[in-house]
């Protein structure tokens, strides 16, 4: 793993402008940024990062089982108790999941380390699947990057697979998200055009155009009824807003389905280390308030449940200090539904820039990877996207 | 030629052949409004000054017919009480003789709250009536629906046509601004209200 300097092309502004990803340059720092480059051998994709999404995906899968089964946990994952039985009657269905993002230490010596899963609303998606795809083969094509350079990257193929082995028949796939955040926008558009490759029926709606007809049924603005749904907004959300309470009463299919809630909050890490103590690809952690959290050494991060994008992700000189933090004010929108506490765990430094490795999963199978690099030691919304190369 | 750990190809659909994100937009974007005025009784239309008696009569007939046919049917009481609010439904007559013979023959619709009128910036040839129902299904133990509504046709909670258009106040008096599309054709699924999901979307984006 290396961290090298790209020759940008003259016309990549251009060329994200034309598929919506122009704020991929829209700030003063750049989100995509190819002055760099990260190279990876074949062994450390395969070795580390695939084999290690793998295994984890396999661990996650285990964990929802478990988690269903025991109240406690539920209940600590701030999973409002009349939806427990939505969540696992989707589990006992096995209605199928889409994707999800690893969010991984690696520094290319040691085994990859989870520092967490976004298993319910992942986005950086068509960066890694697209722009970043385009960006090694216009290089191959210039001869600007050695012939042999490959990438791990077939999520765009495993993405149109996946949807057209969800089963839709003649059915209507409805994509909602927000409807002003233009990366919202392009990551829900991204996975349309992926459905409609897949010969999916597919209707695109804003999250709040979606209406609600007598018995909880729901609605597009045509008031067609939704039967399959894509959201792009996170189900903590979905199950608060006012509709919430009609979910489970209805018949509507949503991707990701209502069991993915237990994969897509942070307790998830403490429940795995509980599952699996000492496993070599977790890092030690508990939730907030269990008395073996007093048993981490060093330095700690303290995480909200449910927190994005790095918001209220606070590093500790020890799990004290940790403590003490949790009775002060936060600087950020998340955290009211509790924290867990994770050993830290420094990103490596690369000319003073710290990557951390979104290594994506796909309809249950590692297929890619996009790595986003800032100063900082909490990757966050300012952070770049560095495209990647493998190459022995 | 293609790696083997990357896609052989990346090809877009939807994507690419336009400029830019408003694109987008487009798919995901409310449909128009347009300005209307809501009535709770033909009187309160014809002292408005925006129409008048015999223009008001025909809406109101008019929106009674709509009504039959788009009210949103319940099989139950309880049920419709829960979707608008306690006393705001009664018994309706089936639909039609079909019905009848293959449905169950007790319906509950909620109670006409009033009208709303379209046309008045001639967005409409001759102005159009729907029938509108005022749901406090936030608060259904309380008739007075809270303050939801805040227009000058009293009461509070919301209103809503047959298939869930909501009405929201604009400006004094009668006028409100309504989806253009409340005043197209009945829908098939008789919306009764939208909204309801979204509510953290101001502040912020779902990424993660």
């Amino acid at each position: 793993m290396e961290r090298l300097s790209g020759i940008e092309r003259t016309d990549w502004r251009r060329q994200a402008a034309a598929v919506g990803f122009d704020f991929a340059y829209a700030d003063a720092q750049p989100y995509w940024d190819e002055s760099v480059y990260y190279r990876f051998t074949l062994a450390e994709i395969e070795g580390d990062i695939e084999a290690a999404s793998e295994e984890l995906l396999a661990m996650c899968y285990q964990a929802v089982g478990y988690t269903l089964d025991r109240p406690a946990l539920l209940r600590q994952l701030a999973i409002p108790e009349w939806a427990w039985d939505y969540l696992r009657e989707s589990w006992r269905r096995q209605d199928k999941d889409l994707y999800g993002r690893f969010d991984l230490h690696y520094d290319g010596r040691s085994p990859p380390k989870l520092f967490e899963f976004n298993a319910d609303t992942p986005t950086a998606l068509f960066e890694a699947a697209v722009f970043q795809w385009q960006w090694l083969e216009q290089n191959l094509a210039q001869s600007v990057l050695p012939t042999g350079a490959d990438q791990f990257n077939s999520i765009h193929e495993k993405l149109i697979a996946a949807f057209a082995n969800f089963g839709f028949g003649h059915r209507t796939l409805h994509v909602a998200c927000l409807r002003d955040h233009p990366e919202d926008l392009l990551t829900a558009e991204y996975l349309r055009d992926c459905a409609n490759q897949a010969g999916i029926k597919t209707k695109a709606l804003a999250i709040a155009d979606i209406g609600i007809a007598a018995g909880a049924r729901f609605t597009d603005l045509d008031d067609e009824l939704i039967t399959d749904l894509f959201k792009l907004y996170p189900w903590e959300w979905m199950l608060a807003d006012e509709f919430g309470r009609s979910l489970p009463q209805d018949m509507m299919r949503l991707i990701e389905p209502p069991w993915k809630m237990t994969l897509s909050n942070k307790g998830l890490l403490a429940i795995l280390w509980d599952m699996f103590p000492g496993h070599r690809l977790l890092l030690p952690a508990y939730f907030e308030g269990d008395p073996r959290a007093a048993t981490l050494r060093g330095q700690v991060v303290r995480k909200p449940l449910l927190g994005r994008e790095g918001s209220n992700i606070e590093i500790a000189r020890n799990f004290a200090a940790a403590t003490r933090a949790a009775s002060q004010a936060n600087a950020g929108p998340y955290g009211e539904e509790g924290f867990i506490v994770q050993e830290f765990r420094e990103l490596p430094a690369f000319a003073g820039n710290r990557p951390v490795i979104g290594s994506w999963v796909v309809a249950g199978q590692a297929c890619g990877m996009g790595i986003r690099e800032e100063a900082s030691l909490i990757t966050s919304n300012v952070a770049r996207f560095v495209p990647h190369i493998i190459l022995n | 030629m293609a790696g083997n750990k990357r896609s052989a190809a990346v090809a877009l659909s939807l994507i690419g052949a336009y400029i830019g994100v408003n694109y987008y937009l487009g798919h995901y974007q409310r449909d128009d409004t347009v300005p209307a005025d809501l009535f709770t009784s033909t009187q309160q239309c014809a002292s408005s000054g925006r129409y008048d008696r015999p223009q008001c009569d025909n809406a109101y007939a008019q929106a009674a017919q709509v009504q039959q046919q788009t009210a949103p049917r319940y099989a139950s009481i309880a049920d419709c009480e829960a979707d608008f609010s306690r006393g705001a439904c009664d018994r309706v007559p089936p639909v039609s003789a079909v019905t009848v013979a293959t449905a169950s023959p007790a319906q509950f619709a909620p109670v006409r709250a009033g009208v709303v009128i379209g046309g008045a910036a001639a967005a409409f040839a001759t102005p159009a009536a729907q029938p509108v129902y005022r749901s406090c299904a936030a608060s259904p133990d309380r008739n007075d629906c809270g303050s939801g509504y805040g227009g000058g046709s009293g009461g509070g909670g919301r209103y809503f046509t047959g298939a869930g258009y909501r009405v929201s106040a604009a400006g004094s008096g009668s006028s409100v601004s309504i989806s253009r599309s409340a005043f197209s054709a009945s829908a098939p699924s008789a919306t009764l209200s939208r909204g309801g999901f979204g509510a953290r979307a101001a502040s912020m984006s779902a990424r993660a």
